[in-house]
């Protein structure tokens, strides 16, 4: 029997989104891939409720607010630790945990990792807007208090549980595996070197377009070049005159700030789970 | 027809083609041509254009960058099907409430707001690159007299519609969004429509002209423009 899920928004917590793959290859529409931020968390969300690359989620930053889970089904949580609880009591991230009735889940600060996802067993019944429901697009709508969405359960799956909770939870991104950039040139050696020598902390401004790095205040700024606009994809360092950015999944499509480094593709997800405050150096390799 | 003068990685599965850098026609028409012929190569997933500059993005299974390099060498962009530019006529309502930033405009340029618009409509834009949001389309150029720079506070929410001047390039917000540029009218066409196979109006390659209307005939003008033809 298919039964009727409903989840309603408390409180939104420091970010929340509703992601999917997104929408990839419409760049030169001016349009961001967006989806999930840490696609690796995200699919083993999808994974562990056997549902489809394309399912929803909800994509929680920072902290994980509050949310009122209707209905009988199946949900898991993966991505940073928020020490979320149901009704109070604590529950496993990674892991199949079954519902019947109505729920408080509740997600604190995220203490490890930047991002959690939470997955429900079920379709959801929101709009795509260019196949995607994920941000991105002027007309998704933001995800509020009193927002709520409805999900058809789907079949039940069997309980899977990640043996150790801690074998997928984001690892510390200590230093960004990274190639030189496009404009990687137009900084001299001294720059070079004294950029992959500095250890930068993540800035307040960081969000879903770009990791923003804090420019420690006893460097000199590097004298460079505007260009021209030309096209960026996410992992793209740019140097800003604030200091470097790390695109991610929102990114511009186009932009004029050198790209001096390009992290390597196996980086790109786990940098979603950097949080403001964080250290982050780069390795060229 | 202008070629790439340098090819690079970008990325573990990307190339960067650069032409000569500048904003000019000749150039953009070349990033253009190899922007629709690069999609002949079937390990390739991704072709951004911008001005003079174009993204190439590949099936890292399927190519590598070297090979890939090799492939875009020896495209002989003359070959390049022409694209089918469209003229979108655009109406504007210019100054006052529509272009909050007409008379910033002609203090700057040292002209009247009056030869401001005049040469505004004077020169038929060319669509460089769609960017910065979605559907977003740079035009250019605007004539030299009339280059300005960027607001120092942008606005953080700019109304649909509005027409913007930066430095030598003009451009209609498609939708509300944030943005720096100096507001001189606006225009009553719907150029995004998120329920369309193709969302944006305006499309790289296309040419656009500006014509005035009196703020009388803005609704007359929205109905007759909120759609377009393919």
């Amino acid at each position: 029997m298919e039964g009727l899920i409903h989840l309603e928004c408390i409180q939104p917590g420091g970010g929340a989104y509703l992601v999917d793959q997104g929408r990839p290859g419409k760049r030169h529409l001016g349009i961001s891939q967006s989806g999930a931020a840490d696609d690796r968390a995200a699919q083993r969300a999808r994974e562990l409720l056997e549902l489809p690359e394309d399912a929803v989620l909800l994509e929680l930053s920072l902290s994980g607010g509050q949310w009122l889970l209707s209905g009988k089904g199946q949900f898991a949580i993966t991505g940073a630790d928020m020490n979320w609880r149901i009704n109070g009591r604590p529950i496993e991230a990674y892991t199949t945990i079954d519902f019947d009735g109505d729920f408080m889940l509740d997600g604190g600060f995220a203490t490890k990792g930047c991002r959690s996802y939470l997955a429900i067993n079920g379709e959801w019944e929101v709009n795509k807007l260019m196949g995607s429901v994920s941000p991105g697009l002027p007309e998704i709508p933001q995800i509020t208090t009193a927002w709520s969405a409805t999900i058809k359960a789907g079949n039940e799956v069997p309980y899977t549980s990640d043996l150790d909770i801690y074998q997928h939870c984001p690892a510390e991104l200590t230093s960004l595996k990274v190639l030189p950039g496009p404009e990687w040139s137009l900084l001299n050696q001294a720059e070079q070197a004294q950029l992959l020598e500095t250890t930068f902390t993540v800035g307040q401004e960081s969000n879903r377009q770009g990791l923003r790095l804090d420019w420690p205040a006893e460097m000199p700024a590097y004298e460079l070049p505007t260009l021209i606009s030309s096209p960026v994809i996410p992992g793209t360092v740019q140097l800003t005159n604030n200091g470097p950015i790390v695109l991610m999944k929102d990114a511009h499509t186009i932009g004029g700030f050198p790209r001096i480094l390009v992290a390597s593709i196996d980086d790109i997800a786990p940098l979603a789970q950097l949080k403001p405050g964080d250290k982050v150096g780069f390795v060229l390799g | 027809m202008r070629l790439p003068r340098q090819i690079i990685p970008y990325g573990n599965d990307a190339l960067l083609l650069k032409w000569e850098q500048k904003i000019a026609a000749d150039v953009n028409a070349g990033v253009h041509a190899y922007a629709s012929m690069v999609w002949e190569n079937d390990a390739v997933i991704e072709s951004v254009p911008a001005y003079c500059s174009l993204l190439v993005r590949y099936n890292a299974s399927k190519t590598n960058a070297y090979k890939l390099k090799e492939w875009i060498y020896q495209l002989t962009p003359d070959a390049a099907p022409d694209r089918k530019s469209r003229l979108h006529k655009l109406a504007v309502v210019y100054g006052g409430e529509y272009g909050p930033d007409l008379e910033t405009v002609a203090s700057q340029t040292g002209l009247s707001t009056e030869k401001v618009i005049e040469l505004h409509q004077k020169v038929t834009y060319r669509v460089y690159q769609l960017g910065y949001k979605p559907g977003f389309a740079f035009l250019g150029e605007t004539l030299p007299e009339l280059a300005v720079s960027r607001r120092d506070n942008p606005r953080s929410k700019v109304p649909a519609g509005s027409v913007g001047l930066a430095g030598q390039q003009t451009a209609v917000y498609p939708h509300i969004c944030p943005g720096g540029w100096q507001l001189i009218g606006r225009c009553p066409a719907t150029l995004w429509d998120v329920n369309r196979d193709e969302p944006a109006r305006l499309q790289a390659g296309d040419r656009v002209k500006f014509h005035a209307i009196d703020a009388a005939d803005w609704e007359k003008t929205a109905k007759k423009t909120a759609t377009w033809k393919v």
